[in-house]
């Protein structure tokens, strides 16, 4: 069911201080909004999440005086601090560039449509600002950091433009203190042999509400990879829509997220195999606490002329209490014969025997779960090449988990 | 020195353990042979606390302190060290990550300092070297697709590690072949000390070729039935388990 929510009047009267350039684009997204809504409770691509709870009615955040914390992972950074580009917080280089800077059109709205009926209309209709990537051809490392110290909802957009055989690693990380609503849609275009890897590090205030949608379009023998950390927000929604648009693109989409409490964490991936011999893998990992609760949907569309497609898709979580819940959805929609489809869930808890032998060996019960849920993990971060993010990311998980690095 | 008094344990409803004594002096080394299903394996299970064990009757004591009150993590860092007839593999930690872990838990436990990265990579490297494992599996997920010889290899270095005074060795010569066996009976006498305690629980007497006991006990339903020195484990090898059986009902 696609059940749509009309009632959007409360956003359409907010002015907000995107360039010019954007206005004729905010329209189009406005009248998409006026038509089309908003999801509503229940809609299929919403069962595990309301998207009445996601939203949140406060104002469009303003930048406050307060100093914030930004996480410094080195190199190249732009940072929005409140919906708000912070130059003095920023390190830019030449392919990076907020949204409000440029002066003419630069192709936002180009990978996620402005008809896209929904949040991405809403988004646009509302758009703050944004960080645009631009990298013709050779290698490129950008930081893109979010702070909110709680004064209302920040919508953002981000364009990552990576040329022919551009090689481009984005971090995006959001933190923040107190209640508040993060927005923020990227759009990825990578043109023929780009590779580009992207990283979304959730780390919001506990008290927030997170929604993100990454959409990618592939060229030819692009690889797109991309990463969604979750530890963050009191509720939160990511959406990667990865679409291999030309020959013998490869697709690589993980997530991992960590829960407690009453969190409540939903990811939502569409895979579009639209040409042939694309390769998709996915896999999400999930760690959940208390009553949390962390969603898995995966879609994967296959097209009928996408012959030898290859996909594998995994999502495995870990339970570390009897009221956690875990959702795992495989959504598999094939039109031709010629294809490797592989998909599958597991649901567990850590194995009382291997706890037994690490408290054999003197780690208490708390130290010796630590270590099998950071095991669990390292599946994901293990992969990550040595590095500040990877250190960084280590030190926050080691962190959440009660133990020392 | 390790005493075992009368010790009765179940598992559910099914009593395993009918009233083991036991005393094991500092320094020496004690086996125990038993056919399947006798309940040795038990035997260790309980005196490192597994919690599907429960002891219904009688004491364990290490240097007289009263294990059956411990947690599982406080018996092993109150010297108690098993190593595991199916070590466990964890893959995701590495095995230095892991056994530095526990190396300072029994530190910190017994009022030690805790060793750093340095010192903790500078003693594994001596340790491993008794038993023969490359310095590379430090940095590989514990025990991710080790042979059954590297298993065991890295439980005798695990032990080097964490110098417990009590070793409990729950068949840890099966699975193995000959080279991988005198090389962990290698190591553990090397690991012998005048100090230290042992229990080495087997189904054969290979095992006590190379790692030889200063007593032997046969493990029959639960209890010990015979006791005698390295000699008994040859007769029980040759004469088999229904010698002791038959031994039994005549004196019964």
């Amino acid at each position: 069911m696609r059940r749509r929510d009309h009632n959007v009047g409360r956003y359409l009267g907010l002015k907000t201080a995107a360039p010019p350039w954007l206005a004729s684009r905010q329209e189009a997204a406005i009248a998409a909004l006026r038509e089309h809504g908003l999801p509503a409770p229940r809609h299929e691509d919403w069962v595990y999440t309301s998207p009445k709870k996601v939203v949140r009615e406060l104002p469009l955040s303003v930048r406050s005086a307060d100093p914030v914390d930004v996480p410094d992972l080195g190199g190249t950074r732009i940072t929005f601090v409140d919906g708000v580009f912070a130059p003095e917080l920023s390190r830019l280089d030449d392919t990076v560039a907020a949204l409000s800077s440029l002066t003419e059109d630069d192709g936002v709205a180009s990978v996620e449509k402005a008809e896209t009926p929904g949040f991405s209309a809403l988004n646009l209709a509302l758009l703050q600002d944004g960080a645009r990537i631009r990298v013709g051809s050779g290698p490129s490392r950008v930081h893109v950091a979010h702070v909110s110290t709680g004064t209302g909802m920040s919508h953002y957009r981000h364009l990552i433009e990576a040329g022919a055989h551009a090689d481009v690693d984005v971090v995006e990380t959001y933190t923040g203190t107190g209640t508040y609503w993060t927005h923020v849609v990227t759009e990825v275009a990578a043109a023929d042999g780009a590779q580009v890897r992207h990283v979304r590090w959730q780390d919001e205030s506990t008290d927030a509400s997170h929604l993100g949608t990454v959409a990618v379009r592939q060229g030819r023998d692009s690889r797109f990879s991309s990463l969604s950390i979750a530890m963050g927000g009191a509720i939160s929604r990511v959406d990667v829509h990865g679409q291999l648009a030309d020959l013998g693109a490869e697709v690589d989409l993980r997530g991992l997220y960590l829960q407690r409490d009453g969190q409540h964490c939903d990811h939502h991936t569409t895979v579009e195999h639209a040409s042939p011999h694309g390769t998709s893998r996915e896999l999400f990992k999930g760690i959940l606490d208390d009553t949390a609760r962390g969603a898995f949907t995966g879609k994967i569309v296959v097209r009928e002329g996408a012959h030898h497609s290859d996909s594998e898709q995994a999502n495995n979580s870990l339970l570390l209490s009897d009221r956690a819940i875990a959702n795992s959805r495989p959504q598999l929609e094939i039109y031709n014969d010629d294809v490797k489809c592989a998909h599958g869930a597991t649901i567990g808890r850590i194995d009382s025997e291997t706890l037994f032998y690490l408290r054999q060996r003197g780690l208490d019960t708390a130290a010796a779960q630590a270590l099998l849920t950071f095991a669990f993990a390292n599946e994901i971060l293990g992969d990550l090449p040595q590095g500040s993010l990877r250190t960084a990311l280590e030190t926050r998980i080691w962190g959440w988990l009660g133990g020392v690095a | 020195m390790l005493e075992i008094k009368n010790l009765h344990a179940r598992v559910g409803d099914t009593a395993i353990l009918k009233g083991v004594d036991l005393t094991i002096g500092a320094g020496e080394v004690h086996a125990i042979m038993g056919p399947n299903a006798s309940g040795k394996s038990t035997l260790s299970k309980v005196i490192t606390g597994h919690p599907d064990y429960i002891v219904t009757e009688g004491t364990i004591t290490l240097d007289g302190v009263d294990l059956l009150e411990l947690e599982i993590e406080e018996r092993a860092q109150a010297g108690v060290f098993m190593s595991f007839q199916y070590p466990v593999e964890i893959p995701g930690v590495s095995t230095s990550y892991f056994l530095k872990a526990a190396v300072n838990a029994v530190r910190s436990a017994r009022g030690e300092p805790e060793v750093d990265a340095m010192d903790f990579l500078k003693l594994a490297r001596e340790w491993m070297k008794l038993v023969d494992m490359d310095d590379s599996l430090l940095h590989r997920s514990l025990n991710e697709g080790f042979s059954g010889g590297e298993k065991k290899r890295n439980e005798i270095f695990q032990m080097a590690m964490l110098q417990p005074k009590l070793a409990v060795l729950d068949e840890t010569d099966s699975g193995l072949d000959v080279d991988a066996l005198r090389i962990v009976a290698n190591g553990v006498n090397n690991l012998r000390t005048a100090d230290r305690s042992m229990l080495v629980i087997t189904h054969y007497q290979r095992l006590l070729d190379y790692l030889v006991p200063d007593h032997t006990h046969v493990f029959v339903d639960g209890r010990i039935v015979k006791s005698g020195d390295a000699e008994l484990a040859k007769q029980v090898e040759t004469r088999g388990y229904d010698w002791v059986r038959t031994e039994m009902a005549a004196t019964a």
